[in-house]
């Protein structure tokens, strides 16, 4: 398998495939560094794996399932630690989660849920804009710094306090309701379009 | 999880009408959903103390350690599912319109 194909399946399937991904990991299992690692991982094991073995016929399925199963190891390590019934119950959905299932709308909900989550008025909103572009729209976060003109390592701080604060202020992962409150999440709006807008994300020249 | 509303004055806020004040209603409804911990008044900033110790000596001075506008009327400790559920509860807590409420998630120290 030629290297510069492989290339281009995973490009592709990092556009595709790493914010749904992505989504469905956090939902299950709640937290968003393990999620996104994984999820690193997946992408790391396709570089080694597909130009040996070549490419699989369903990419996005083959990257859900090793991606699921390095978050099923992660917390299984977790919870033999802790005994944590929590932990468990988590173990249990994930290996319940179907590759397939994940290409169905209800990943796109998950997508949603999470814009919503990156979207919450407790977030600063630059924090807002910066984290849906990273974690749904899937850009570096060098093409994000670049855009809100600061170095790479103040965006890098501005991602983590926001990841940060979702976890430890508990912000929910959930759409919310309409009648929760009236001005729902400024900056989801912009979101979603932006993620929705094709060519967002600079191609590399050919050459 | 453990979230602490801080009952906090404005004085950019709306001044206070007893007739539209619901905090008995509130207590009834956050007790009755089990979100309520404990909670109350505090006596004004011209009864507060500050207590620190530097060089070993003990330092007490009368007053707030802070001097601001705004000052902390009472606190309520409330148990959530979530953030959203406590900005819910602050929502309809009567000092989030006579004055405002922040959230500050409590972080166990586990001893």
């Amino acid at each position: 398998m030629g290297p510069t194909a492989v290339q281009t399946a995973l490009e592709t399937a990092s556009a595709v495939e790493t914010a749904r991904i992505t989504a469905t990991l956090i939902r299950v299992t709640g937290d968003w560094s393990l999620a996104e690692d994984c999820v690193q991982d997946s992408f790391a094991r396709a570089l080694a794996d597909w130009p040996e073995r070549g490419i699989p016929r369903n990419p996005g399925a083959w990257l859900t399932t090793v991606a699921k199963n390095r978050a099923i190891d992660r917390m299984r390590s977790a919870a033999s630690e802790k005994r944590a019934v929590h932990e468990l119950a988590i173990l249990t959905e994930l290996q319940g989660l179907s590759d397939e299932a994940d290409r169905a709308p209800a990943a796109d909900d998950d997508r949603l849920r999470l814009i919503h989550t990156c979207c919450h008025p407790a977030l600063p909103i630059d924090a807002r804009v910066a984290l849906t572009l990273r974690t749904v729209a899937g850009l570096t976060t060098g093409e994000i710094a670049r855009a809100f003109l600061v170095s790479e390592a103040t965006m890098s701080k501005r991602l983590v306090r926001a990841r940060a604060k979702i976890r430890d202020a508990g912000i929910p992962y959930r759409v919310p309701p309409r009648s929760s409150y009236p001005d729902v999440r400024p900056g989801s709006w912009p979101c979603s379009t932006l993620c929705s807008t094709r060519d967002i994300r600079p191609r590399k020249a050919t050459n | 999880m453990e979230y602490m509303l801080f009952i906090c004055s404005d004085p950019a806020a709306p001044e206070y009408v007893a007739a539209e004040d619901n905090i008995v209603e509130w207590v009834a409804e956050m007790e009755a959903r089990g979100v309520s911990r404990h909670g109350d008044r505090l006596r004004p900033v011209e009864d507060a103390t500050t207590v620190s110790v530097r060089a070993g000596e003990v330092v007490v001075s009368d007053g707030p350690f802070a001097e601001t506008k705004e000052w902390i009327a009472g606190y309520d400790v409330i148990a959530c599912s979530d953030l959203d559920e406590a900005i819910e509860v602050a929502s309809k807590h009567p000092m989030a319109r006579f004055g405002k409420i922040e959230i500050r998630p409590v972080w166990p120290i586990g001893i």
